[in-house]
């Protein structure tokens, strides 16, 4: 059984935007995948789709074989763990460690095992010594990182990571592509950064039109320059030079 | 126009402070009746950006001067009243502990002033009635001016009253307000049209974010000039019993609480000579020695309550011209003991700093 | 004051917050209450009170001092708040132009000895309550605005709007200086474009505001935030309040520098 499946998913904002229709694809337990287009191609739209922020107008969700709806929200927020495109959105609480424990203790746990959480959080992430620190102590690069481990509080089985890499020097940058690549987590990456992508995930969707464009292995699709070209996209950097 | 703690009695900012605490309370129980998790987030943020909006200015035409925009009626259109004045107390806190623009004891009169007025005076008999069941342009517009300009006429008015009740001013109530309304009668136009031109902006782009639902009811014209009058009356009552009498904050606060005019003078006697030393530390050495001095004047200006303003102006004057001067050595003493005073505490400070710096 | 001095203030203030020291450790509530009951105090006193006034200096340089904030940020502070007690002060020397006292020869109106009072009353309650926020720190105190009974709806949003100032103060300053760097001769400074620029930050706000709660709903939210314990208020908390109390008692009482001059002149 897989742990996400998105079956024949239409949706289109109040305004009238279609943003996706017809996007059906499944993620097993323990995969990493990448969710790549060009800007408004629906990405941050399907992400919030898999964590019941919003709901399909047709087709369905299920997460951890349980359809995703208004009255199972409170376990699809279990499973899954959202790391936003904007940090500052996502560090809302005075202290980093404030920040971190909000889940767990939402979920009302004890003051002892809401501890323990943010510790292993911290040290998953390694950035123990941010505990203490407000947010507006961080670089760009710790406050990624503090948002991650906001995620990772919860426990969750499956990250969704919307834009992981983006505002991040290049050393913050690799040093989230080791973290990522070394967390056990199955995640859903949407990103523009193609070089990241190839890092982290063996296998890649491509959104274009509200579909679902190609689902293939990363290293097949990222050297079809032409079809990349044709959905917005254009080769990772470390293709253009070969 | 925030209140400074430095301005007011305790006994005026503790009466405001109840006031302002009820009003709170209240809100938060009208707005946990139907709660939606999506407004505290959306309230902390329009008040940061209130904030934020303050700090950007622009020209205002044909002067040299440059204005911004005010708070309170812009945060209730969007927020609806109670919302709206949470959020606007919590800018008002936040100015008052960290930019020292109000203080603690003060934060309970500016709360009334500039977040009572907007929220449940103006948007709901004036903004509401004018903007229209189903608004337009212009009408938002008329709204929003009409509306900024009463919202600081209404705060600006109370800030005289608060300041002259506090007595701790010598302006008189009549030309302290002669002063402050008309300067705030430019102020509120030029908020008013800023109010009015993000409204009608937000109207054109996001109609469904403005509070525009015909829910709240509106008043009729008559009813508006009833509530007014009442609250005139109410508001006006309360003050005169303040302004007339003229006493200091305190001496009202004990009167009232030991239905005394004063604590027991220990001695009033004047200073006229260098008593000794046991004398000196009998007495309550308030420089305030006109308190004696007005306790005997005062049952003559408070039994029949005066009226108008002239006469409190006369009997400010009057206690005034009946204050004792102090001999010369008294004053010396108090220069003397006050710059000792001065040097010990910053002894200590520069002490305690290089102890702090050791550690 | 523009968005940068103010991003800078409310930054050095939070820094000072969130250091540690003796008086950073003790309760919020020690220091609340001291700190209020200190501006009453001051505030108690007659209109033409300045001497007594002195000792009270004490308070805000000892929590200055001993929690470590420098003098300059509290003084940088303190005029900025000058300007509208000065405006109400100012006519006291004028309204009130009998003498009330004499230094030396010298004749002190009650107008001028009232103007001073104002003033330095100013002063020592800013800086006060400035340093009671540099060595409380401004979370420590929302956290404790509950249990005083202030409604938990307030004292959430209280911590969002202080949260999200820095971020839309940065965000109005961009734009901002976006505006100024393409208006010359003060073309577009007008209040139209104002308008415009503060219609687009409002509605990006509201996004903003729209994405916060989706981040706290995908974190289990149910409709309060959960913050950390405080720690109990302990006997060195009750200690602070009896011992600032009791000064600020016997400062009210007698007239400390009066006595002190006396005891001078006594002796010489």
């Amino acid at each position: 059984m897989s742990l996400l499946e998105l079956t024949d998913i239409h949706f289109a904002y109040p305004n009238g935007h279609s943003a996706l229709h017809g996007v059906s694809f499944a993620l097993q337990e323990g995969e990493k995948v990448g969710l790549v287009g060009a800007n408004s191609a629906g990405k941050s739209t399907l992400l919030l789709h898999c964590n019941g922020c919003l709901f399909p107008q047709q087709g369905e969700v299920v997460l951890a074989g349980e359809s995703v709806k208004g009255t199972t929200l409170a376990t699809v927020r279990k499973i899954t763990g959202t790391v936003f495109q904007d940090t500052e959105d996502q560090l809302f609480m005075p202290t980093i460690s404030d920040d971190i424990a909000f889940a767990p203790r939402n979920l009302g746990l004890s003051e002892d095992e809401v501890h323990k959480r943010v510790q292993q959080a911290l040290e998953a992430v390694g950035a123990t010594y941010l505990s203490e620190r407000t947010p507006l102590q961080l670089s760009g690069g710790e406050k990624r990182l503090a948002a991650i481990a906001t995620a990772l509080s919860l426990e969750p089985r499956l990250l969704l990571l919307d834009e992981p890499s983006a505002n991040l020097d290049p050393k913050a940058r690799r040093r989230l592509i080791n973290l990522l690549q070394k967390l056990p987590h199955t995640m859903l990456i949407a990103s523009h950064d193609l070089d990241m992508i190839y890092d982290i995930c063996p296998r890649t969707l491509v959104l274009a039109n509200g579909t679902v464009q190609a689902d293939a292995k990363t290293v097949d699709l990222f050297s079809d320059a032409s079809s990349l070209d044709a959905w917005g996209l254009e080769l990772p950097l470390r293709f253009q030079n070969d | 126009m925030h209140m400074a703690d430095a301005l007011i009695s305790p006994v005026t900012g503790g009466i405001l402070w109840a006031v302002s605490a009820a009003l709170l309370t209240v809100s938060s129980q009208r707005m946990r009746a139907c709660f939606d998790s999506r407004l505290i987030p959306l309230m902390g943020v329009l008040g940061a950006f209130i904030f934020a909006a303050q700090m950007i200015n622009f020209t205002i035409p044909g002067t040299g001067s440059s204005g911004h925009l005010g708070g309170g009626l812009l945060l209730a259109i969007l927020l609806g009243p109670y919302a709206g004045f949470l959020t606007i107390t919590s800018v008002l806190t936040i100015q008052a502990l960290f930019f020292a623009d109000g203080g603690l004891l003060a934060l309970g009169c500016n709360i009334f002033n500039l977040g009572f007025f907007p929220c449940f005076v103006v948007y709901p008999f004036l903004y509401k009635p004018l903007a229209g069941l189903s608004p337009t342009r212009k009408s938002l517009s008329i709204a929003c001016v009409v509306g900024a300009i009463a919202s600081l006429q209404l705060g600006a008015f109370s800030v005289v009253l608060e300041t002259v009740a506090s007595g701790i001013t010598e302006l008189p109530f009549a030309s302290f307000a002669l002063l402050m309304q008309p300067i705030h009668l430019l102020i509120g136009l030029v908020e008013g049209l800023v109010t009015a031109a993000v409204v009608t902006f937000i109207y054109n782009a996001r109609p469904d974010l403005l509070q525009l639902s015909g829910k709240t009811k509106t008043w009729s014209i008559g009813k508006l000039a009833a509530t007014f009058a009442l609250l005139a009356l109410v508001v006006g009552g309360f003050f005169s019993s303040f302004v007339s009498s003229d006493p200091d904050g305190l001496e009202w606060s004990i009167q009232n609480l030991t239905g005394k005019e004063e604590l027991p003078a220990p001695d009033a006697a004047p200073y006229n000579t260098l008593a000794t030393l046991q004398e000196k530390t009998a007495i309550m050495p308030d420089y305030a020695f006109r308190e004696p001095a007005i306790s005997e004047e005062m049952p003559a200006h408070t039994t029949p309550p005066a009226p108008s303003t002239e006469t409190s102006d006369m009997s400010t004057a009057e206690s005034t011209g009946s204050l004792p001067t102090l001999d010369t050595a008294t004053g010396m003493a108090g220069l003397t003991g006050g710059v000792l005073t001065l040097i010990l505490t910053l002894l200590l400070g520069f002490f305690l700093r290089r102890r702090a710096r050791h550690e | 004051m523009n968005s940068s001095t103010t991003l800078y203030n409310l930054g050095e203030l939070t820094r000072l917050g969130s250091t540690d020291g003796p008086l950073q450790r003790l309760h919020p509530a020690a220091k609340l209450f001291t700190t209020i009951l200190f501006i009453v105090v001051v505030m108690s006193f007659g209109r033409y009170t300045l001497s007594a006034l002195l000792p009270f200096l004490l308070y805000p340089v000892v929590l200055a001092t001993v929690g470590n904030i420098p003098p300059a940020s509290i003084l940088r502070k303190v005029a900025l708040a000058l300007p509208f007690a000065l405006c109400i002060g100012i006519f006291n020397p004028f309204l009130d132009t009998n003498p009330v006292l004499y230094i030396g020869t010298l004749p002190i109106s009650g107008g001028i000895l009232s103007f001073c009072s104002i003033l330095f009353r100013l002063f020592l309650t800013v800086s006060a309550t400035l340093a009671l926020i540099g060595i409380t720190g401004f979370y420590t105190l929302c956290a404790f605005l509950p249990r005083m009974g202030v409604p938990r709806i307030f004292a959430n949003q209280l911590l969002f709007l202080y949260r999200y100032l820095f971020v839309l103060l940065e965000e109005a300053s961009r734009m901002e200086r976006a505006r100024n760097l393409r208006t010359f001769s003060k073309k577009g400074l007008g209040l139209r474009v104002y308008a415009q620029l503060l219609g687009h930050l409002l509605l990006r706000t509201f996004d903003r505001a729209e994405r916060i709660h989706q981040a706290m709903l995908c974190r289990a939210y149910t409709g309060s935030l959960p913050l950390a314990p405080l720690p109990p208020f302990g006997i060195r908390d009750l200690l602070f309040c009896l011992a600032w109390g009791l000064f600020f008692l016997l400062a009210r009482v007698y007239d400390l520098p009066q006595l002190l001059g006396h005891i001078l002149s006594f002796w010489i």
